[in-house]
């Protein structure tokens, strides 16, 4: 699944919308501009310089609109020529109009229409490009009235306002539609896995389940190939069902890491068991408790004898975080327990009691000859309080 | 245990059907019916009257969990041991909080489907490890039960034997831990089972009363 390109998609279709946008508000200040040179031209010093610049203004509206439709074409190169045409729009007032009527409240020519390169710059660069246009587009035109009456200082102040909003919804609009997109990539992430699952249930985890349960009845090579088919399953299957999608930062699943511990390890066989929801604590702790198994389950392999099985539980009574690992091989006295412990090759004085004990838990060992080894961790619950 | 167990095998993949249906009638067990999809599970199993419905849980159009409910509530006599190769997950529960007496995965051997099956015939619960996992959890889930619900809460007892099922002991091995009789080991197990369903309905009576519909339908 193509999650980054599916993202962009649908980051360029939000930000398209504001493409057409001002595409329609360039069209609109045109008209707006057009409706007051028509009502104005016969009080300009130079009518026909006026109607002129109105008829450039016409052009790159409509070479603008189609440029701008091309996404390559939105760059520096396009903003910068739009913007600086429509300066000269707003300085070519200056000659236009009458000396009086500049210096008054009469708009400049271009009046809105001039605002269309600001907002095209602020919708690329955000906050900053929307601020630096608006700031040159007031110097403009402060310089081409040669004053600063109170309309202009108006508009300065709106054009500020102006490029900063409309940059700051341009990168707002890009931030969650780039959220939205990795949202559904995910989601249709877990409908493609739940598909998959269903698939491999229906064909090859059937087949594996019925090659194990054969294989095993003829003996003999067939009990190898049913080992074979019966690892393949619970490899697939535990892939199949892992859960889309990771804990937040710094947590993790207790339960997925120890169930995926138990469907990997041979030897001893480990069958895990546990709730169905996720046990989510500080990473680092799930890391130290996943250690402390692990070991134990090393432990089991070398002195449990061959064959022995192993149990995993994951248990939270109140106020408690309890993981077990029994075994089913030779077990031991308590005497040699506490002789192994002295000598430090059980491994359980040291790392597995430091690890748990460090995460304010303990660990308990029971056993007894020929009735295993039961190894329970308790933590306190306080641990994953964050959840 | 000489009388011959009657039984309808339900599974979606015909080639496993065949093979589940093959041994059982081998070792003298009457399959009376066999099903493809939940739908027809139901219709089966209220024509036969089996004393157990063998069902897989990933069925087309009716899921074998919606297949249980009803099976149990048509025939309450007929007892639903589940088969599934999906292991251990949350539809393994659903199923048995609709009524499924037993769970067994599917690369348990011949004898092992027909002791469970025996088992699953008298109403004795067949648990996995993972099964007993995942009911202490749900019962952990209901953390603060209301007065009036006392008896949905597992006893000390009872979480201490169902502790012992997820580690891997066998009812023998837990009565003689905890010296009890072996039939009050599965008694304890039996009624962690009936608590879980009967908490269950609980739970679909008072949603339905939330939703403002008639509790009794």
């Amino acid at each position: 699944l193509d999650a980054p390109g599916t993202s962009a998609a649908a980051t360029r279709d939000v930000v398209e919308t504001l493409w057409r946008a001002l595409a329609a508000f360039r069209v609109a200040s045109l008209a707006y501009a057009g409706a007051l040179v028509w009502q104005n031209a016969h009080n300009y010093a130079h009518p026909v310089a006026g109607r002129l610049v109105y008829a450039g203004m016409v052009v790159w509206t409509v070479l603008a609109t189609a440029l701008y439709a091309q996404r390559r074409l939105r760059r520096w190169p396009l903003l910068t020529l739009d913007f600086t045409l429509a300066m000269v729009a707003v300085s070519a007032t200056r000659y236009v109009e009458t000396a009086v009527r500049v210096r008054g409240n009469v708009p400049t020519l271009p009046v809105s229409w001039s605002v269309a390169p600001l907002l095209a710059w602020a919708i690329v660069a955000g906050v900053t490009g929307g601020v630096a246009a608006a700031v040159v587009h007031s110097v403009v035109t402060v310089a081409a009235r040669g004053a600063l009456p109170q309309s202009t200082f108006q508009s300065c102040v709106l054009l500020l306002l102006a490029g900063a909003v409309v940059g700051q919804v341009a990168t707002l609009t890009r931030e969650s539609a780039a959220r939205l997109a990795a949202a559904v990539a995910r989601e249709s992430a877990a409908t493609e896995r739940a598909r998959l699952a269903r698939d491999i249930h229906d064909s090859v985890l059937q087949t594996l389940a019925l090659v194990h349960r054969r294989g095993r009845e003829l003996g003999g090579v067939g009990s190898e190939l049913a080992e074979l088919a019966a690892r393949s399953e619970s490899d697939l299957r535990s892939l199949v069902q892992r859960e889309p999608g990771a804990p937040p930062t710094g947590v993790a699943d207790l339960r997925a890491a120890l169930a995926d511990l138990a469907a990997t390890r041979r030897s001893p066989a480990t069958t895990f068991s546990g709730p169905l929801s996720p046990v989510l604590l500080p990473a680092a702790a799930v890391d130290s408790v996943l250690a402390a198994v692990a070991q134990s389950l090393d432990n089991v392999e070398a002195h449990a004898g061959a064959g022995a099985n192993a149990w995993l539980t994951l248990e939270e009574p109140v106020g408690e975080v309890v993981v077990a690992l029994r075994d089913d091989g030779l077990g031991m006295t308590s005497d040699r327990a506490e002789r192994a412990a002295a000598e430090g090759r059980m491994g359980l004085a040291r790392s597995i009691r430091g690890r748990i004990e460090e995460l304010g838990g303990r660990v308990e060992l029971n056993s007894a000859p020929g009735a295993g080894v039961e190894v329970e961790m308790r933590l306190p619950a306080s641990l994953g309080a964050t959840s | 245990v000489t009388e011959s167990l009657r039984v309808v095998v339900v599974d979606d993949h015909p080639m496993w059907r065949a093979a589940v249906t093959r041994d059982l009638v081998e070792a003298g067990v009457d399959v009376v019916g066999e099903a493809g999809d939940g739908e027809k599970a139901v219709n089966v199993a209220k024509a036969t009257r089996p004393d157990v419905v063998v069902m897989d849980l990933q069925l087309p159009r009716v899921s074998g969990v919606e297949a249980t409910r009803a099976i149990r509530a048509a025939v309450p006599e007929t007892h639903v041991l589940v088969l599934s190769a999906s292991g251990e997950q949350a539809d393994v529960l659903e199923a048995v909080k609709a009524g499924a007496t037993g769970y067994l995965v599917k690369s348990a051997s011949a004898p092992e489907l027909l002791e469970a099956l025996r088992r699953t015939a008298l109403g004795d619960p067949v648990f996995t490890p993972g099964l007993a996992g995942m009911v202490l959890g749900a019962f952990r889930a209901v953390a603060e039960p209301q007065r009036d619900e006392e008896d949905v809460r597992l006893t000390d007892r009872e979480t201490e034997v169902l502790r012992l099922v997820a580690r891997g002991l066998t009812y023998k091995q837990i009565a003689e831990r905890l010296v009890l009789s072996h039939r009050t080991v599965q008694n304890h197990v039996q009624n962690t089972l009936r608590k879980l369903q009967l908490h269950t309905r609980y739970e679909l009576v008072r949603y339905a009363l939330r939703k403002g519909m008639d509790a009794d339908t």
